[in-house]
């Protein structure tokens, strides 16, 4: 087996021991409700509100087992995850678990394309500003990341929203417009992916990509903007440290030309602390994520939740989507891991012994 | 002393004292600057009729200006500042408490316990705060439900609503007065508290001072709070004011997306959100109902991460994510300032020292703290700067040659000293460090404290 791919499976196995112990976690808090509470997680549909009768709740928690002991408890409940039964919920209307995959990808988008921008932008401008501190890069680069640190993303997307759509109309909220949207259905647009900007280019549609893109613009740049700082900031921080090491210096004075110093040398050294600092942040960046697509309006996963919270409870939305969620998180910082390991010469090594 | 100095030698620590102070007034002063009456309704107070639903410019009676349905924003940025104030406040010392008292008890039990408890806060990471915050407003409402009450989401902006038929259970009261957003915020934000409680109890329990402590009888519960919880509160309270500005931002944007909180200014912008992104709307046309709590949010969120960044900073230079001057590079500037103060800095390290008394170095460190510093007269040598940059940088290699060609040549030996009774506290396995002590002693004549660390030295060799 090659080592890269032993690698994977270690990480995929602790990150599914995270996951348990997540899901044990959420679960323990789940015990803190009444038996009858967490009946409500298995009503089926049309039972939900009043029309559950006492006496069929009480067969819920009989055939769920909900008033067995903790670990009991939460076997049953992992068992049912793993079966795909995440659930009905009243407020959706459908089961938790197609609705989630259901609008996964145009989540996945939104993150791909903002790792795609923050991830490089974030490490190139903290390793240009780091290299040297004081120059007018470097001012520039560390009022602009404050500004981005400090502007929370509501108030950025508010701006954007209206300056280049009110004012300008360059670009618009939403995932597409009404119009386009029927003249898709009309014309046979076959979805493949589920992504609008994978779909329209292998549909051979290019008129759609652009107007997709236009609407992605403006969420990606909200989404990346806050993590760019924080990337940059550390990328500075940890390249500043790097600089004066000896190996730079001998690299220098063998006559290493100075472009290739910062973007081999150093950039290679400084990967794994800055990808690390990332992987920490992982939840941040999908909190950010959800918050980015209700203000504009994106139709991705966390439509699940606005529509969850707008009328009555909906528990097993709510759970679902925590899990979900987790899941999302774990993900990310899989994929974080592994830039790190491929690209990381230490990190490599280290995979190549283990 | 020397901290406070340091602290207030940067304009950015200044700037966010400075921030949250303003804030602080304006939260204690609120009834008097905004003077609530009959038209006041929690954090909104009317001033016109209800039924007019757009918003007014600032005019004599609202100074900043009405939001649709007449709501005063002045009054509501005023006394929304206070709400901000007390919920922050609220999650940061959630967060602290909650975090100290895990990463303390995780440390005492050590081992296997301590490795199952620190998974568990890091499994916490994990988690979105969004999806945190849906699910225990979730949690409570069919909890509420089960109970046999009604709960509806989200009426109009304005919270949750809760109602019973009949008088309602204890549990159900309890679960109306909590704040679920205010609750998930802490239970999403105390793991760097733990972690750092953590670590530093883990190093301090191996103390003699702990260790006579047990053995003299003392319980877990005396140890834990009498001794290790003071001992390693600081860069703790640091990190839990962090999240004052950080929580109230993270309040607000889930106010204004509509998923629960009770946030005024989210609030506020999440009314007057259509006059600005609606059709017809714009920034700069209807300013009043964006820009003056915007500066609000934002300010807010800015003086608290300055004022957090310079306390970490102060209390351990190596985290400083700007990466500006350095605190060890800003003594070398200080130069002979710092020689008035030097009797000062006893006092700053009082705290540490008394851990330091109860080690291994016991002699040493307690007579030589208390030696006043001798030669101030003596200009620092540049190499002395050299060899704290090197330490500063974790480059001990050089560090080390440095500071043996200063002791060699007799230059700083008081600085030098102190240094090294610093470092040897931080890095108490380190021959190296030790051997170098005694070489300060020696050339300072000190020979049975310089004996000493040379025995030191040899243990750890060996």
């Amino acid at each position: 087996m090659p080592p890269i791919l032993q690698f994977l499976i270690r990480r995929i196995f602790s990150a599914f021991i995270s996951l348990i112990i997540i899901t044990m976690v959420l679960y323990s808090g789940f015990m803190l409700t009444p038996p009858e509470a967490r009946a409500r997680i298995y009503l089926p549909p049309g039972k939900g509100g009043e029309r559950a009768s006492e006496q069929y709740i009480e067969n819920i928690i009989k055939e769920n087992h909900l008033r067995e002991p903790y670990l009991v408890q939460y076997f049953y409940w992992a068992k049912s995850l793993l079966q795909g039964s995440w659930g009905y919920s009243p407020t959706l209307n459908a089961d938790v678990l197609p609705s989630l995959l259901h609008r996964t990808p145009a989540t996945l988008e939104l993150a791909l394309y903002s790792l795609l921008m923050l991830i490089p932008l974030g490490l190139a401008s903290g390793l240009v500003s780091g290299w040297r501190p004081g120059s007018v890069f470097d001012s520039s680069f560390r009022g602009l990341a404050f500004l981005g640190t400090s502007t929370p993303s509501f108030i950025v997307s508010i701006i954007l929203i209206s300056i280049l759509y009110i004012q300008l109309d360059w670009l618009a909220p939403g995932r597409i417009d009404v119009k386009t949207e029927l003249q898709m259905f009309r014309s046979g647009f076959v979805e493949y992916t589920g992504a609008l900007t994978l779909d329209s280019l292998l549909n051979k549609r290019f008129d759609i990509f652009i107007i997709a893109l236009k609407h992605l613009i403006m969420p990606v740049f909200t989404l990346s903007i806050y993590h760019w700082a924080t990337l940059g900031r550390i990328t500075r921080a940890s390249i500043m440290n790097e600089r004066g090491k000896e190996y730079i210096v001998a690299a220098r004075a063998r006559g290493v030309k100075e472009s290739k110093l910062i973007w081999k040398h150093a950039l290679r050294a400084i990967l794994a602390p800055s990808l690390t600092a990332m992987a920490l942040s992982a939840a941040s960046i999908v909190t950010g994520l959800f918050v980015t697509e209700i203000i504009y309006g994106l139709t991705g996963i966390s439509q699940i939740i606005v529509i969850a919270m707008s009328s009555y409870p909906d528990a097993p939305a709510a759970l679902g989507f925590s899990v979900y969620s987790v899941i999302m998180v774990l993900g990310l910082m899989l994929i974080l891991d592994f830039i790190q390991a491929t690209l990381d010469p230490r990190v490599r090594e280290e995979v190549l012994k283990a | 002393m020397r901290i406070v100095r340091y602290f207030f030698s940067r304009w950015q620590n200044w700037l966010g004292l400075l921030i949250v102070l303003m804030f602080t007034v304006v939260a204690i002063s609120a009834p008097l600057l905004s003077p609530p009456d009959k038209n006041t309704q929690g954090s909104f107070k009317k001033v016109g009729r209800s039924s007019d639903r757009t918003p007014h410019p600032p005019s004599e009676t609202s100074i900043l200006g009405t939001l649709p349905g007449q709501i005063d924003v002045y009054h509501t940025l005023v006394w929304g500042a206070r709400e901000a104030m007390q919920f922050g406040l609220s999650v940061a010392i959630g967060a602290f408490i909650f975090g100290t008292l895990f990463g303390s008890v995780a440390g005492y039990f050590g081992g296997f316990v301590n490795n199952i408890m620190m998974r568990i806060a890091d499994a916490f990471l994990t988690f979105p705060v969004v999806a945190g915050v849906v699910l225990l407003q979730q949690l409570v409402a069919v909890t509420i439900e089960s109970l046999g009450g009604i709960y509806w989401l989200n009426n109009d902006y304005f919270g949750r609503v809760i109602d019973f038929q009949f008088t309602p259970p204890p549990f159900a009261v309890f679960l109306m007065k909590v704040d679920p957003i205010l609750i998930s915020l802490i239970i999403f934000s105390w793991m760097p508290v733990a972690r750092i409680v953590n670590t530093m109890v883990l190093t301090l329990k191996n103390k003699e001072f702990i260790q006579s402590s047990r053995a003299l009888g003392a319980s877990p519960a005396w140890i834990i709070f009498r001794h290790l919880i003071p001992n390693s509160v600081g860069p703790a309270v640091v990190l839990a004011a962090r999240d004052v500005g950080s929580s109230v931002i993270l309040q607000a944007t889930i106010t204004f997306v509509g998923l629960g909180g009770a946030s005024a200014w989210g609030i506020l912008l999440s009314i007057g959100r259509n006059w600005i992104i609606g059709p017809g709307g714009g920034l700069l046309r209807y300013w009043w109902v964006f820009l003056p709590v915007t500066i609000a949010i934002v300010l807010f969120g800015v003086g608290w991460n300055l004022l957090g960044d310079g306390l970490l900073e102060v209390l351990d230079p190596a985290a400083n994510a700007y990466g500006g001057t350095s605190m060890i590079k800003r003594k070398q500037a200080k130069g002979k300032k710092e020689a008035q103060s030097a009797s000062d800095s006893k006092s700053i390290h009082h705290e540490s020292d008394s851990v330091a008394v109860q080690t291994a170095t016991q002699g040493i460190s307690v007579t030589l703290q208390n030696n006043p510093p001798v030669s101030h007269s003596q200009e620092k040598h540049p190499v002395l700067q050299v060899a704290r940059e090197a330490i500063a940088k974790k480059d001990f290699e050089h560090a080390i040659h440095a500071y043996s060609h200063l002791i060699k040549h007799r230059r700083n030996l008081n600085e030098i000293r102190q240094d090294m009774i610093e470092y040897v506290r931080e890095h108490a396995n380190e021959a190296v460090i030790w051997t170098l002590l005694g070489d300060v002693l020696t050339q300072e004549g000190k020979m049975e404290y310089a004996e000493k660390a040379y025995e030191h030295a040899r243990n750890l060799t060996q």
